[in-house]
């Protein structure tokens, strides 16, 4: 756990004098949680908004003082404000059509069998968590994708600590019941054989 | 097929109509608070639940899953924009204008690489031995020789490297200060026998590799801009310079900074110490590099506003450029040469 946060730190820095391998390592490292919150909190502009996320960030690098999960909480907070004004703009409220992006991961990979299965997994996984309530879903991925402590996700989202336990907690509740509802259900998927 | 079954059985919740919400607003039992925390922190179901929350923890473990390739397709992009940072090249602030000496001094860069990644070696070469006045090569020695004459830092957080819109308090979380990252930039490195005061000198042929550092980190920057790759000479040459392929970014950033961003302090020093014939030099190569450039339809777009700003505005564009020379041998080589079309231009404000 140490040695993963110096060298994340050490590739922040090395980042902030200009290195591009340290940006590299940076980059490698969110890239896959960003897209995954902005998948549920942006869906259908996820790809686009984590570009001008990262721009944003390089333009605010050097400034940046913090460690990782300074970073991490500035990361997810850009990418808020991104999402916010892509709703703004669009004037509709989240919604969940992640079967292109499901599909685009899968054909984007090297078409191994075992990456489409986890691209699949994966953005089944998120899908299901779009369908929950935004502010619950939102809260969800904070903790568990972007890897967020509870105090960090509540300046984010700008709620107490406490109402940020409770609302994560609802989510799982809600997850659970979605799950059990299709308790019957629990078989064999042939359809994912084919992908 | 294990991991089909395991993983994918609750992937039929997606595939049926999602139901109305007909759940139960239920309260959150207090004594679920701990082992509902260590669901979310662990990925794994505590001791103490239920074991139907066994399927919550695997979608949350799906969640968090390792990246799959598609996430990482666009890194060459991503790199490509740090790159563009790290040089001075704006991404998408067309509106921000640089100040008026550094404007300058840009677009002298702008010749030099422009020569340098066009191929004409000894366009490069010339212009790189000849053109850079005493100022310029001062600062460039300086960069390459000693080891930070002015803190790296006090440059990038300089008015001129300061985004026009930095990013507001309430996009940046509570952040501790940590005075370790301002420790020591890379370390200098042996580029002081490959000065360029050695080369003007030299009698070495003069190919598209046979130039100095700053040469060869413009002639990077510009490929960088346009998504070409650097002469395999050049390119060997450079890994050379910068002691590894890697410290590419940090040893060319290094070198230019100081030139594409001076600071106020460096600006007033240098130009008011510097007898106005040095001007000449900079704005000829700039203008004959430009117009090479816009003539070839190779201008990058950053340095069209420098191109209108030289011939007094973009209707004149054309009549200027043509009464440039066409640097097919590279720019004159003495100092003292300046076109006479050349309008009148004060880079001190």
């Amino acid at each position: 756990m140490d040695t993963g946060a110096t060298s994340f730190e050490g590739h922040l820095v090395a980042a902030q004098f200009g290195d591009e391998t340290g940006y590299a390592m940076l980059w490698r490292e969110l890239n896959p949680p960003l897209l995954r919150y902005l998948q549920v909190a942006a869906a259908g502009a996820a790809e686009d908004l984590a570009s001008e996320t990262w721009l944003q960030v390089v333009r605010g690098l050097k400034e940046f003082r913090g460690d990782e999960a300074g970073f991490r909480s500035w990361l997810f907070t850009i990418a808020r404000h991104k999402a916010h004004d892509w709703h703004r703009q669009q004037g509709r409220r989240p919604t969940a059509p992640l079967d292109d992006v499901a599909t685009a991961a899968i054909q984007g990979t090297d078409n191994t069998e075992e990456s489409a299965i986890a691209a699949m997994g994966t953005q089944a996984a998120l899908k299901l968590i779009a369908s929950l309530p935004p502010d619950q879903a939102e809260l969800l991925i904070l903790r568990v994708v972007a890897g967020l402590e509870v105090a960090d996700v509540a300046r984010i989202v700008h709620k107490s600590p406490g109402a940020v336990r409770v609302g994560t907690h609802r989510a799982l509740h809600r997850l659970r019941q979605l799950l059990a509802d299709d308790v019957f259900e629990r078989t064999y998927a042939p359809e994912v054989v084919t992908l | 097929m294990k991991l089909l079954r395991n993983a994918k059985w609750w992937s039929s919740v997606l595939r049926r109509e999602m139901p109305p919400p007909t759940f139960r607003r239920r309260s959150v039992e207090p004594t679920d608070f701990h082992q509902l925390d260590q669901l979310v922190a662990t990925g794994t179901v505590p001791a103490g639940l239920d074991s139907d929350w066994e399927a919550v923890s695997e979608v949350l473990r799906d969640a968090k899953a390792p990246a799959v390739p598609a996430e990482l397709t666009g890194e060459t992009a991503a790199l490509s924009s740090f790159r563009r940072a790290q040089i001075g090249v704006p991404s998408r602030r067309p509106h921000q204008r640089p100040r008026m000496l550094s404007a300058f001094i840009t677009g002298k860069l702008a010749a030099l690489a422009l020569c340098t990644t066009a191929g004409v070696g000894t366009v490069a070469t010339a212009a790189y031995a000849n053109a850079l006045p005493t100022p310029i090569q001062g600062l460039a020695h300086s960069a390459i020789g000693a080891p930070a004459p002015h803190e790296s830092s006090d440059h990038a957080d300089g008015p001129v490297v300061a985004p026009a819109s930095p990013p507001p308090s309430s996009h940046r979380p509570e952040i501790t200060v940590s005075p370790t990252h301002h420790s020591e930039p890379p370390r200098p490195t042996e580029t002081h026998s490959s000065h360029p005061a050695t080369q003007t000198g030299s009698t070495e042929t003069k190919t598209s590799a046979d130039v100095g550092p700053l040469s060869l980190c413009l002639a990077y920057h510009a490929a960088v801009e346009h998504h070409t790759a650097l002469a395999a000479a050049m390119q060997a040459r450079l890994v050379t310079f910068a002691g590894g392929t890697e410290n590419i970014v940090a040893f060319c950033t290094k070198l230019l900074t100081p030139i594409l961003r001076p600071t106020a302090t460096h600006s007033e020093t240098h130009v008011s110490a510097t007898p106005t014939p040095a001007e000449h030099p900079i704005t000829t190569s700039v203008a004959v590099g430009l117009c090479n450039a816009y003539r070839h339809g190779t201008l990058p777009t950053q340095y069209i506003g420098r191109l209108n700003e030289l011939a007094g505005g973009a209707d004149h564009v054309a009549a200027f450029c043509a009464a440039m020379p066409t640097p097919t041998t590279g720019p004159e080589p003495t100092h003292s040469s300046a076109p006479p079309t050349e309008p009148p231009s004060s880079p001190v404000h």
